[in-house]
């Protein structure tokens, strides 16, 4: 999700980049004692492999398309911990080399849709993939995923106005409360969700075997 | 059949194609030399409708191409069934899970024919490109020499007149090579090969056209012509440095 | 060093940037941030501008726009200060950003660490040689789907794509390791 900078308060951005930092270097060192050799190269062609993915738009029942993350499809694939390292990463690049903005946004996108999102689809499919179709599950843990993180960031945004605001009142961050922000990022979110869950579905179905 | 007239492209804010102006006739066999970099690949694509021109007109058998005239889904199965282009790297034109949906694909697509039509279509271009033995195996198993064979099947089962080819030759050995030259002459088809191999030219197609490193359109005309003159090949940048001082000797 | 002293400044000028609620005050922070943007040694400066104002304008436009409509339907003139605030704190933080990308070389203010450099070089270089195959993946269907694309025809697209760039992922990965090792770097 693009917030550009401006509209995130340092209150929140420099822990939110601590806390990232944190993680961020615990799942590396977790990463590189998992393989014998070559994580530096491992890493980063995962990363680009979910470059692509988050690069594919599909088609939606009614004519519409939606990009979805990708997030679930390389979580369930690679695992939660290597996902949210990998999706950083491009998340990363993104704000960075390639310019497109949002450097304050960056450790609140990395943990709302690399780290919950990866996590979510984890436990989603650990949970429903006894009880229903392979299938619904795998399809479940793309659609949950994308909800979570989008929740998280609307709760992120929305704690803004009634945390940092004037002597008059008038906010000095992101304006709206939880009460807009919530149903407006939750509401395309669905559609999104759809989107990443039959993306989780092909990706993961397709590629399961090749591990 | 084919006319380019005064085409201006970019790409992220860099020019390409200044006021480039170009013709092929009916039966004509081109072939598009220039060095890495020059656009080979960016005026095929322009030319199978894929990137389109911010300026100029391109003109398919009087039709013009653009973006609002391929929406027009009549005009847009006729381009695409008459105009076809083989890309540098098959692996991008092959997502079908087997060789024989691979080249149904396209017709398909086109829904006029039934899968019995269809079947014999199939099975006539797969024994023609010695791929008969394959249709059950899916493409990405292929070697890259029969990745080829099966994307100009695919193509070329369309029946189309124009066929562009984007370094057909860049990854097939020797005898693979000889084995497409002889099938682009036997077909009545207009082809335009893109190539940097100096060696191939003259038995790719009569007709030459010359871009060199800034783009430009420098020759347009008889291969041999150009050939005779060693300075064309310097300033088209095609010779490596080395060679240019054996010419100037 | 230089590159890294940049960081520096960049990013406690970013915290600043971001602390400011002062329409005056910033106001006087982006003139600065402009005359610096005209006097720098960059090129395409005009570029780097419009780039900025796209990269943040959109979002910052709905929210605070639409913010500024609702506090106005409601008779609160103060909704105008807002919006001026919001949008020059977004432009401010996003042209410095940019401007500090454009003036330093990302991979050596972060040489720091050297897997982190490293793994930020390889991974954009992977990426820019996916963009370019997918652009090519997306041509030809375009080429071949005679403008019909049904929905079965793009889920095994979809299929497809994810299977060739795995398995370019895994070629790639391993290639690179080698070349990485025999060039005297390694990361175990």
């Amino acid at each position: 999700m693009h917030v550009p900078d401006g509209f995130i308060a340092p209150h929140v951005y420099i822990p939110a980049y601590l806390i990232d930092i944190g993680l961020l270097f615990y799942s590396f060192d977790r990463f590189k004692r998992s393989l014998a050799e070559g994580a530096v190269p491992y890493l980063a062609s995962l990363s680009a492999l979910y470059f692509i993915l988050m690069s594919i738009t599909l088609p939606l029942p009614g004519g519409t398309s939606v990009h979805a993350f990708g997030v679930a499809s390389i979580s369930l694939l690679f695992g939660p911990w290597t996902a949210f390292l990998s999706i950083s990463l491009i998340l990363f690049l993104q704000a960075t080399i390639f310019g497109q903005g949002g450097i304050t946004s960056f450790p609140i996108n990395s943990l709302s849709v690399a780290f919950l999102g990866s996590f979510c689809a984890h436990y989603t499919h650990i949970i429903t993939k006894s009880l229903l179709r392979d299938d619904i599950s795998l399809f479940l843990s793309g659609f949950s995923s994308t909800l979570i993180s989008a929740l998280a960031v609307a709760l992120v945004l929305g704690v803004h106005p009634y945390l940092f605001k004037d002597t008059f009142g008038k906010p000095l961050y992101f304006p709206f409360g939880f009460g807009i922000v919530i149903p407006a990022l939750l509401l395309p979110h669905i559609l999104v969700g759809i989107g990443e869950g039959m993306l989780t579905l092909i990706v993961v179905k397709a590629l399961r075997n090749k591990l | 059949m084919i006319e380019l007239k005064g085409i201006w492209y970019s790409y992220d804010g860099e020019e390409v194609f200044k006021d480039l102006s170009l013709r092929i006739l009916e039966g004509d066999r081109v072939v598009l030399l220039g060095p890495n970099g020059a656009g080979k690949t960016t005026l095929l694509k322009i030319l199978n409708g894929l990137l389109m021109p911010q300026k100029g007109t391109y003109l398919y058998k009087g039709i013009e191409i653009n973006k609002k005239s391929l929406k027009d889904k009549a005009i847009n199965k006729w381009f695409r069934r008459e105009v076809v282009m083989l890309f540098q790297t098959p692996d991008v034109m092959l997502f079908n899970p087997t060789v024989y949906d691979e080249i149904a694909f396209g017709l398909r697509q086109l829904g006029e024919y039934d899968e019995e039509r269809i079947k014999e279509e199939v099975l006539y271009w797969a024994e023609k490109f010695n791929l008969s033995f394959l249709l059950k195996r899916s493409p990405f198993e292929l070697s890259g020499g029969q990745k080829q064979k099966l994307c100009l099947a695919c193509l070329l089962v369309l029946k189309p007149k124009v066929l562009l080819l984007d370094e057909p030759t860049a990854n097939l050995d020797s005898k693979t090579t000889h084995w497409l030259i002889e099938l682009l002459w036997s077909m009545e088809i207009t082809t335009l090969i893109a190539t940097n191999n100096l060696n191939l030219v003259s038995e790719l197609g009569n007709k030459l056209l010359v871009l060199d490193e800034n783009h430009s359109l420098i020759y347009e005309g008889d291969p041999k012509e150009f050939f005779d003159d060693k300075g064309n090949l310097v300033k088209a940048s095609i010779l490596p440095c080395i060679n240019k001082r054996s010419i100037a000797l | 060093m230089r590159d890294k002293l940049l960081l520096l400044v960049y990013i406690l000028s970013l915290i600043y940037l971001s602390y400011l609620s002062n329409i005056s005050v910033l106001l006087i922070s982006s003139f600065f941030l402009l005359l610096f943007l005209f006097f720098a040694p960059i090129k395409n400066k005009l570029g780097l501008l419009k780039h900025s104002l796209f990269s943040f304008f959109l979002f910052s436009f709905v929210i605070s726009f639409s913010y500024l409509l609702l506090e106005l339907s409601s008779g609160n003139r103060e909704g105008i200060e807002y919006f001026l605030m919001i949008n020059l704190r977004s432009f401010g933080m996003t042209l410095l950003t940019f401007l500090f990308l454009r003036i330093t070389n990302l991979y050596k203010a972060l040489d720091f660490s050297r897997t982190l450099t490293f793994l930020l070089i390889i991974a954009t270089s992977n990426i820019l040689t996916y963009k370019r195959l997918l652009k090519d993946f997306r041509d030809a269907l375009e080429s071949r789907n005679m403008g019909k694309t049904t929905r079965q025809t793009s889920f095994t697209f979809i299929k497809r794509l994810s299977l060739f760039f795995f398995d370019k992922s895994v070629y790639t990965s391993r290639e690179v390791y080698q070349t990485m090792k025999s060039r005297g770097f390694c990361d175990d």
